[in-house]
């Protein structure tokens, strides 16, 4: 039998240290031991997640998408006599398939594998327009680049919401990512018109950003203000 | 559609005081209570689960599921049997509503322990214990062969349910004389949130003799002496306080009251109202005496039949209310998220919940070694507390869900400086 020195209270054998005040049991003729019986077992219950059964999901869009495929497929073959602007529709349905019915089909999809998938099945919708189009020049100077520089801003958002880094770091990571972006979207559509000035428009969206950035991080470096924010905003 | 037509389910509308709880229910939080019973030996889950399905049949009110219609929810009547769990380190979380067969109970058991978790729409305190008693009786009468002696406390199985415990008590003792339900608001006590899944238990066992000497001292009762040192408690905390309209709210203790005492009800359904006595720390300090002092006084002005009376009808009131009744429950849904937030734990610091002294037949007192009562956190305040006596041990049960264990500290030591000893264990994982 022990008691805290702290609160005067006697411990069950259970407890290691005082649930009230935290002070280890320091008893030198009866060190503490884990009780065979304890108040409660070590299984935490957590709130299960509702189950969502993938297979039906990846059935019910794919069915979703196949009907407006056939339709304008079947309406261009009667009245064009062949794929003509329909071709526009089923690459667009292709693009949506890859980006949502493809992944559920798999248990664990590979996050990476999928970025580049869904990067290359945007690229090959637009050159699927460019080729199809009359119009020249455009796809390689202007359309890819952006796809890319968005596709890139995209692959570093995911690699830092994945590393192990706080909260408020990432926001602040991602905030500037989209500036970078928005800068290198700027850079190349100036580029292919071949404007006087490198940037445009996107200084008014880079510099609260990086405001915006800056302010999170200096949060980040503050701990109580982090505790305040998170006393206030917890849900 | 035909089959939907065709199912004759028995189902029965909620009581006015359940009709609250699916409505403040969130994706994580619902008002869970939960009470247990310690044998003397192991529990065998298969006797258990034998137990439950035979007591179940007593009890056709915890047969039933939440539904929801367009105006009000209702409860729907479930054949399938329910199955005991084993039990967890974090009692009383939400319960998911579509397992365990829909039920809105779930019976665990850990070592020599068998404790029934209770969402609050089906029943209170007083019809949980009842259920726990029967389910305890029953199991031992299985395993052992012992002949208990069943009574209004523990229900006899094999004579057929009474139909009036599932009445609605709230409208049949219901007057037209109501009672505002408008109070001030609380201090609330705040700290570091648990992550979520948590819950804080902190148990404290009391030799009830030593409790009832030193209350017969300050000339109360063990309610009143516990409420008034729950209070003082919270004000050493809002003590420290820096904001001065937080260190001068009001301290109020909710105190469910059995409403079953002032009516000749059978129901085992809810039948319980509250009150909050406190202080009001902006008149000055309150020393121990005075606490005890208001408390008594408030409980003896607020908790008698009129006044109780007057605070359940403003309740049947308002459910009556032609337009609340025609609203469709989206909307009512959303007033009454609002109404529990304001009326509901606004207005109190805590809750103490006082099972009081819990007797069992000799037979069965020979195997029941102790008994707990567990409140689940309520929604907007931190910490709540529930006690029971039985066998000259008082096990008051503080959970919570912030980190921080003050109010547990601050009121277990008070105890110790009364010379009142105290026992405590937690939910801790070493």
């Amino acid at each position: 039998m022990s008691f805290c020195v702290n609160c005067g209270v006697r411990l069950a054998p259970s407890e290691q240290q005082c649930p009230l005040c935290d002070v280890f049991v320091i008893n030198p003729l009866n060190p503490w031991t884990e009780p065979a019986e304890r108040p409660y077992p070590k299984r935490v219950e957590t709130l299960i997640k509702k189950n969502v059964d993938t297979k039906f999901t990846v059935i019910i869009i794919s069915i979703s998408l196949i009907i407006p495929a056939i339709i304008p497929m079947l309406t261009d073959l009667f009245i064009a006599g062949g794929i003509t602007w329909s071709r526009y529709v089923l690459g667009a349905l292709f693009c949506l398939f890859v980006f949502v019915p493809l992944p559920l089909m798999f248990k664990r999809p590979n996050k990476y594998l999928f970025w580049l998938l869904d990067t290359l099945s945007v690229a090959g919708y637009v050159f699927l327009i460019y080729s199809s189009s009359g119009s020249r020049g455009w796809y390689f100077s202007l359309a890819l680049p952006i796809i890319i520089s968005v596709a890139l801003g995209v692959l570093l958002s995911m690699i830092i919401t994945a590393s192990s880094t706080s909260s408020l770091k990432k926001a602040a990571a991602i905030f500037a990512i989209i500036g970078l972006v928005s800068v290198s979207v700027d850079l190349v559509i100036n580029f292919h018109l071949g404007s006087s000035s490198p940037v445009h428009w996107s200084v008014f969206v880079v510099s609260p950003l990086l405001v915006f950035s800056s302010i999170l991080l200096v949060i980040d470096r503050k701990v109580e203000l982090k505790e305040e924010l998170r006393k206030r905003l917890f849900y | 559609m035909g089959r939907f037509f065709k199912t004759k389910s028995k189902w029965i509308k909620l009581d006015n005081a359940a009709k609250i709880y699916p409505a403040a229910m969130s994706r994580s939080w619902a008002s869970i209570f939960r009470l247990s019973a310690t044998l003397t030996e192991n529990v065998d889950p298969d006797i258990l689960n034998r137990a439950l399905k035979i007591t179940l049949k007593r009890f056709p009110s915890f047969g039933y599921r939440l539904r929801s219609g367009f105006f009000w929810n209702f409860l729907e009547q479930i054949t399938a049997d329910p199955v005991v769990q084993k039990d967890v380190s974090n009692p009383c979380l939400r319960m998911r509503l579509n397992e365990n067969g829909g039920y809105m109970f779930r019976v665990r058991y850990f070592g020599r322990r068998i404790a029934v978790e209770i969402f609050h729409v089906l029943t209170d305190g007083t019809g949980g214990l009842i259920f726990l008693k029967t389910l305890v009786a029953e199991y031992l009468t299985l395993k052992y062969g012992v002949e208990i002696p069943r009574d209004n406390e523990i229900f006899d199985v094999s004579s057929p349910p009474d139909p009036l415990e599932l009445e609605d008590s709230f409208l049949r003792y219901s007057r037209k004389a109501t009672a505002s339900r408008v109070e001030d608001a609380s201090y609330k006590i705040t700290g570091t949130p648990e992550r979520t899944n948590t819950i804080n238990i902190i148990t404290g066992q009391i030799p009830v003799d030593v409790l009832r000497k030193v209350s017969k001292k300050y000339n109360c009762s063990i309610t009143e002496f516990l409420t008034a040192l729950l209070i003082l408690s919270v004000r050493q905390i809002q003590q420290k306080e820096i904001n001065l309209r937080k260190r001068n709210r009001p301290i109020k203790v909710s105190i469910p009251i059995n409403l079953r005492k002032f009516y000749p009800t059978k129901t085992l359904r809810n039948f319980s109202s509250f009150i909050n006595p406190g202080i009001q720390p902006i008149y000055g300090e309150y020393s121990l005496e005075e606490t005890i002092s208001a408390v008594k006084h408030f409980l003896g002005l607020e908790g008698t039949e009129k006044m109780l009376n007057a605070r359940m009808s403003a309740n049947v009131v308002s459910e009556q209310n032609i337009f609340i009744r025609l609203a469709p429950l989206f909307i009512k849904n959303s007033v009454l998220k609002i109404a529990y937030r304001s009326i509901g734990d606004r207005t109190s610091s805590t809750t103490l919940s006082n099972m009081g002294n819990q007797m069992l037949p000799s037979p069965m007192n020979k195997y029941v070694t102790r008994m707990d009562f567990v409140l689940g956190v309520p929604k907007y305040n931190s910490v709540s507390c529930g006690c029971i006596s039985y066998n000259n041990n008082l096990c008051l049960t503080f959970s919570r869900n912030i980190v921080e264990a003050e109010l547990e500290r601050i009121f277990f030591r008070k105890l110790v400086n009364l010379d009142i000893p105290v026992e405590v264990e937690s939910n801790r994982r070493y």
